[in-house]
């Protein structure tokens, strides 16, 4: 028999989905695995299935419904995409309040990026079709990065700007761009990087505390004040705290 | 007692979001037809008080189909507002990446949305299921899908929601060897999509005419940017037509709130008297570019649409057009490809903001799905003050409601089904490639 997967996106933006759709394999897939595919049905059942996977974060009630139900027909739920894992971009609206879907039932196992990168996700599907888990990297994206300083970092590193200037010749970090690299996990191949756009952390925390992670990586490099109080500043503040100045 | 039935559809998964259709059934006729959105995700206002350097990421993320669009209406919008133009190389490259997000867009809505709708409404119903049964036809528009998605991520620097587009420019340039790679890769999709036209026109004229009229739009008024009469997705000036395609009006992407208030045409700025009598519904979109312009730029497009003159006004035509876009996307790109400026730069350039111009800009490209426009307010700090995203299924929405209603009722009358009411309103809602991520930007209930 065939495995069953089922796909379903909730508050999302669809990449996920794209990402899936895709993916070289996908025509393959089709063709080995039972597919319950939005865009492919209009399904309103729920059905029995191996493993479900879930884009997308949980900003409706009845969305919760729909996941408890998943919970129940599929053996495996699968996290798809920074939305379901943590919430993703919605988090910095301060009208809806983006639930991860790990908050309202179990999952087996997350996908992390946002997207999803479609090599990462393609293997993925695959080690889960074969009954394994979903395998993630246990090191940072630095460990894949071709801008990586071969006799590690400078001991003093100083970041200035979130953008960078001009194209970078060694490590962002090297040349006072704030790159989240070092405490975000490998898996995406540093696609960002490679078009000299440094790394926004896409992929996820490596270490279940991210917290102290973080904490430890800004005590460890030197933040230049402007940047704290500004870029760093505007780029997580809710709308409704700020007060237009023009 | 008048007793009122609501029928509700949902979800509707096989479009782009999750959207609804509600019938209302009152005595013995459809009395009304709704389709809405059910997400809000409120981008537009999540943008607020962010710095500009910020909002090409965040605005690709509204949308995982045509995030591209987004980010080069971004930047292009806090380009005219910083008054520095990129470079042609730059606007080459971005040139490139829309098409191959128009290609795998379109192929995508074509392959798992027109045609098994086609199929069904042909009555060739046993090729019915031709994605599950992963047929040859298929495998063809999978490697279409793939074509596009190459040309987005090697240009962008990833397959969905590119990275390399940023205000002033482009973070990554072409290689030579990339350079070919993706001119084979265009190339081979000249063949693949020349059959998709043959066969679709194979299917589209086995459509009778009793089901043809279900899609007819009825005269509403065509919007579109174009250059000169010309087809174009990334510059140019708005251009509305009626069905004679007459010009209405023309109009500079800066007086874009002037003539459409609340996704609807500002009647008081036209003349014409046609234009006070009725409420007009306004469409965006391939069926609206074809309108709009006057030449694709690909002589032997227009010979294929000679063929298609009696379907000018009617909704389902907007599946060959995509096709035919598709075509016109794998010839420009492979121009862009020719064109020796695209590799002349040594490095890319970045452009470090530092002086506001204009503190109010609109900038248009052409989505796959029709006409979007970003608008920001920016401060002297380079922090937006306001946003407003206007996007192309929003445009649509009047003429979504008027050809579900119109349509809906005269089925009912007929067959007195609501079965075949149901599948007639999804029909029709489909063949709109309505982009409920998009709309998820702004909350309106329709």
């Amino acid at each position: 028999m065939k495995p069953k997967i089922l796909v379903t996106s909730l508050t999302s933006c669809n990449g996920c989905l794209t990402s899936i759709i895709e993916l070289d394999i996908f025509p393959e897939l089709l063709e080995s695995v039972d597919f319950i595919f939005p865009l492919i049905e209009d399904n309103d059942n729920i059905d029995n299935c191996d493993i479900a996977l879930i884009e997308g974060s949980v900003s409706q009630e009845e969305q919760k419904e729909e996941l408890l139900e998943i919970r129940r027909k599929a053996k495996k739920v699968i996290a798809l995409g920074t939305c379901a894992i943590s919430g993703g971009i919605t988090s910095l609206s301060d009208e809806i309040d983006p639930i991860p879907i790990n908050d309202i039932i179990e999952i087996d196992g997350f996908i992390p990026g946002c997207p999803v990168p479609t090599e990462f996700l393609g293997n993925t599907l695959m080690a889960l079709l074969n009954g394994e888990r979903v395998k993630l990297s246990p090191k940072n994206l630095c460990s894949e990065c071709e801008l990586r300083p071969d006799n590690g970092f400078k001991s003093k590193i100083k970041v200035d700007k979130l953008i960078p200037e001009k194209m970078p010749f060694e490590c962002f970090l090297h040349e006072n761009v704030l790159c989240l690299g070092p405490i975000t996990r490998a898996g995406c191949k540093a696609k960002c990087i490679k078009a000299n756009i440094p790394c926004e952390g896409c992929m996820g925390p490596i270490v279940p505390d991210f917290m102290s992670n973080i904490v430890n990586f800004f005590s460890s490099i030197e933040v230049s004040e402007d940047i704290k109080t500004s870029d760093i500043y505007t780029k997580f503040r809710r709308t409704k705290s700020y007060v237009k100045t023009g | 007692m008048k007793k009122t039935k609501k029928m509700i559809l949902k979800p509707l998964t096989r479009i782009e979001g999750h959207g609804q259709i509600e019938i209302f059934v009152s005595k013995d006729e459809v009395s009304r037809v709704n389709f809405s959105m059910l997400d809000y995700r409120g981008i537009n206002r999540i943008l607020i008080g962010k710095k500009i350097s910020e909002v090409p990421r965040l605005v690709s993320k509204i949308c995982g189909f045509c995030s591209a669009a987004h980010i080069v209406a971004s930047c292009q919008a806090f380009e005219k507002a910083l008054d520095r133009e990129p470079t042609y190389a730059s606007a080459l490259l971005r040139q490139l990446i829309m098409l191959g997000e128009t290609i795998t867009s379109h192929m995508i809505h074509f392959t798992y949305m027109a045609l098994p709708d086609l199929l069904s409404l042909a009555s060739a119903s046993q090729e019915n299921n031709i994605i599950l049964n992963r047929s040859e036809i298929f495998i063809k528009a999978s490697k279409l899908i793939s074509i596009g998605k190459n040309l987005v991520e090697i240009v962008g620097g990833r397959a969905v929601q590119p990275v390399s587009i940023i205000i002033g420019g482009m973070s990554k340039l072409l290689t030579e060897k990339e350079i070919n790679l993706l001119k084979r890769n265009l190339k081979s999709g000249i063949s693949i999509i020349k059959f998709f036209l043959n066969f679709t026109q194979e299917i589209i004229e086995k459509i009778d005419d009793t089901t043809r009229e279900m899609f007819e739009l009825k005269s509403p008024l065509y919007m579109g940017l174009q250059k000169d009469g010309s087809y174009s997705f990334y510059d140019g000036s708005f251009k509305i037509t009626n069905e004679d395609r007459e010009t209405l009006t023309t109009f500079d992407v800066n007086d874009y709130d002037k003539f459409i208030i609340d996704n609807k045409i500002n009647t008081s700025r036209f003349t014409s008297p046609s234009i006070q009598e009725r409420e007009i519904s306004l469409l965006v979109g391939p069926l609206a570019r074809y309108h709009v312009i006057n030449e694709y730029g690909v002589y032997e497009v227009h010979e294929i649409l000679k063929d298609f003159l009696k379907w000018d006004e009617n909704i389902l035509f907007s599946n060959i057009l995509r096709l035919i876009e598709i075509l016109v996307c794998l010839y420009k790109g492979l121009l862009i490809l020719d064109n020796a400026e695209i590799n002349k730069e040594q490095q890319p350039v970045f452009v470090t903001p530092s002086k506001v111009k204009y503190n109010n800009a609109f900038s248009a490209v052409e989505a796959p799905r029709g006409t979007l426009i970003h608008y920001y307010s920016v401060n002297d700090d380079m922090v937006v003050d306001d946003a407003k995203i206007y996007v192309p299924t929003e445009l649509n929405t009047l003429s979504i409601h008027k050809i579900l209603n119109r349509t809906c009722k005269e089925e009912f009358s007929n067959n007195k089904s609501l079965d075949s009411v149901q599948e007639t309103a999804k029909l029709i809602v489909r063949s709109f490639d309505p982009c409920i991520s998009c709309s998820s930007v702004t909350y309106r209930k329709l």
